[in-house]
């Protein structure tokens, strides 16, 4: 996830410091006291987090199968394999990107345009905030089992609505058809976490001083310039918090498109991560897959590092 | 008047909602409308309302799809995980926040780092890990792998929190006689509340809805969870719809129910999360 440094809880805090006298004699009790109460946490994290990520960086330049210990270190040939020698990878990248597009634009844009329309107080204010983010809360099992069921190409509610409504010409085999499948995916996808984007543009548009908006009105600004000179501007660090999210969730994307199509027809919903899943899992090429997930981990500390970078020059 | 007026000029802004809000509804009516239809009327009424509505998929669906069994794998899995996992990331929350030193602040930085680790990358060789303590096939396994990814967050949200608690308490506490551990279970767990409860909330949600770890690490379907029960339940009977679609509300009423009666502390939750 996104860092975000210039929050001030991220930075340790000297808040309670150590009460009470004598600081000599209490140390050494008060120390072990320390690890006491640390030592559940750090002993579980060091053994399913840091040591699995680890291995996978270690793994990264072996031809390790992961499940049996022996592997041949090869340097940088898988990372070398990945952007010359393997054409579905490049394949998922570009359906990654045209994810990652609609994920980015579509649903900011929409999310925005939702968080403004709520952001005021009104009669089944709440009613309409709990149809968007309850999807939020569901399975990706349940999630994908529904849509499947929505998108059947005969018995789907979809394409039953289309031939009640006489557009029965706009039926489509929405997870089976190679050009549909990657929009059907994303649409799905979209649906499942615009309301986790409302959420962050919601708390985004509460820290805007009514005074200022007022002081426009008066001025004014209404309506849409209000919205365009002064919410848009003062919202530019919400925006970046978003879009960052949004490039995360493109590159992490996974179950749905997982569970819903295993990637297919023919690969195409293919995306990264399910590339790195199924070399992973499927093929056994634990060493090759990961590089891939070492490229990832790269990708996303340089944008968490830019967003950084770019909030800092803002403020 | 006046109110008239008012009421004209909200009323785009209603429809808009109404109809963006009616589409991020329907699925989860359609979920619900075909799991009260017979698999028969399923197939030849798919959109509309249930002409017989019927609970026998929920019935048929409990027995066959031993839903007993896979539910109450789930409320003791979801319990015992996010419990334990509250527990430990508090008490590691409160030792960085009581140790104001360079130690103190490492190992936070340390722990909170993980946020940042996409651990789905990291399942193969935490398989691994798992399968040479002799974890596979084991609750203890799936309860640790839990714990030990929800600690991130665990202590970068309860941190937060425990910091804001005022030092005169402290020392009060103290100067009453209040020793290390007792400080942690009678001043700062209270006092933490919101945010232990945020993050009991939002950690249950997410392993209740989880299908990737009990499907790795948990093969016996005696231990099979609601998210790989349905999962399995599906390969069985694919074209019962119905019947799926009970499942499939079986496993989501708890979570959403949850979510209505605690709605307030899963939105600010979600945006510690995102802001973190």
């Amino acid at each position: 996830m996104a860092v975000h440094t210039s929050s001030p809880s991220l930075r340790p805090g000297k808040g309670t410091e150590r009460p009470g006298p004598a600081p000599r004699r209490i140390r050494h009790p008060l120390n072990s006291r320390f690890w006491i109460a640390l030592a559940p946490a750090l002993v579980l994290y060091t053994v399913f987090t840091l040591y699995p990520m680890a291995q996978v960086v270690l793994s990264s330049v072996t031809d390790s199968n992961g499940f049996t210990g022996d592997s041949d270190f090869v340097g940088l040939d898988n990372f070398a394999r990945m952007f010359t020698r393997d054409p579905a990878l490049l394949d998922a990248l570009g359906n990654t990107g045209v994810y990652a597009f609609f994920r980015i634009v579509v649903q900011t844009v929409l999310a925005f345009g939702i968080a403004v329309l709520l952001n005021k107080k009104m009669v089944g204010g709440n009613v309409y905030r709990a149809t968007f983010f309850a999807p939020i809360v569901i399975s990706p099992v349940a999630i994908v089992f529904t849509w499947s069921f929505m998108f059947d190409p005969t018995t789907g509610t979809v394409n039953t609505t289309l031939r009640d409504l006489g557009l029965g010409s706009w039926a489509q085999d929405w997870l089976g058809d190679y050009d549909l499948a990657l929009y059907s995916v994303i649409l799905v996808d979209i649906w499942a976490s615009i309301g986790f984007s409302v959420v962050i543009f919601l708390a985004g548009l509460g820290t805007i001083p009514s005074e200022v908006l007022e002081a426009a009105r008066v001025d004014g600004a209404t309506g849409w310039r209000s919205l365009r000179h002064i919410t848009v501007p003062l919202m530019r660090p919400t925006f970046g918090l978003v879009l960052v999210l949004a490039v995360n969730g493109a590159l992490r994307a996974f179950d749905t498109v997982y569970l819903m199509t295993k990637g297919g027809p023919g690969g195409a919903t293919e995306l990264y991560m399910t590339r790195v899943f199924f070399e992973g899992f499927v093929k056994n090429h634990f060493g090759y897959a990961s590089s891939m997930a070492v490229v990832v981990i790269v990708v996303l500390i340089g944008i968490a590092y830019l967003q950084n970078r770019f909030e800092r020059e803002m403020s | 008047m006046n109110h008239v007026r008012k009421l004209a000029r909200s009323a785009p802004r209603h429809l808009v909602l109404m109809i963006l809000s009616a589409g991020m509804v329907y699925p989860l009516v359609i979920m619900l409308l075909t799991s009260v239809k017979s698999n028969a009327e399923v197939l030849q009424n798919p959109t509309g309302l249930p002409r017989a509505p019927t609970l026998e998929n929920f019935v048929t669906t409990w027995y066959e799809g031993r839903f007993d069994l896979l539910f109450a794998n789930s409320v003791g899995l979801t319990l015992v995980s996010m419990t334990a996992a509250t527990f430990v990331a508090a008490l590691a929350a409160y030792a960085v926040v009581r140790k104001a030193t360079r130690l103190g602040s490492g190992i936070y930085l340390l722990l909170a780092a993980g946020i940042f680790l996409p651990m789905q990358l990291a399942v193969i060789p935490q398989f691994r890990v798992v399968r040479s303590l002799g974890l596979i096939d084991n609750y203890l396994g799936v309860v640790l792998v839990y714990v030990a990814g929800s600690i991130p967050f665990g202590v970068f949200l309860m941190a937060a929190f425990m910091r804001q608690i005022p030092r005169e308490i402290v020392q009060a506490a103290v100067i009453d006689g209040a020793g290390y551990f007792r400080l942690f279970g009678s001043i700062f767990l209270p006092l933490a509340r919101p945010a232990i409860v945020t993050f009991w909330v939002l950690q249950g949600v997410g392993i209740w809805n989880d299908y990737l770890v009990p499907y790795l690490f948990l093969t016996d379907p005696e231990k099979r969870t609601l998210t790989t029960g349905v999962l399995y339940f599906q390969q069985q009977y694919l074209a019962d719809w119905g019947n799926i679609m009970a499942g499939v509300v079986i496993m989501s009423l708890p979570v959403l129910l949850l979510f209505v009666f605690a709605q307030r502390y899963f939105v600010s939750g979600l945006y510690a999360g995102a802001v973190k």
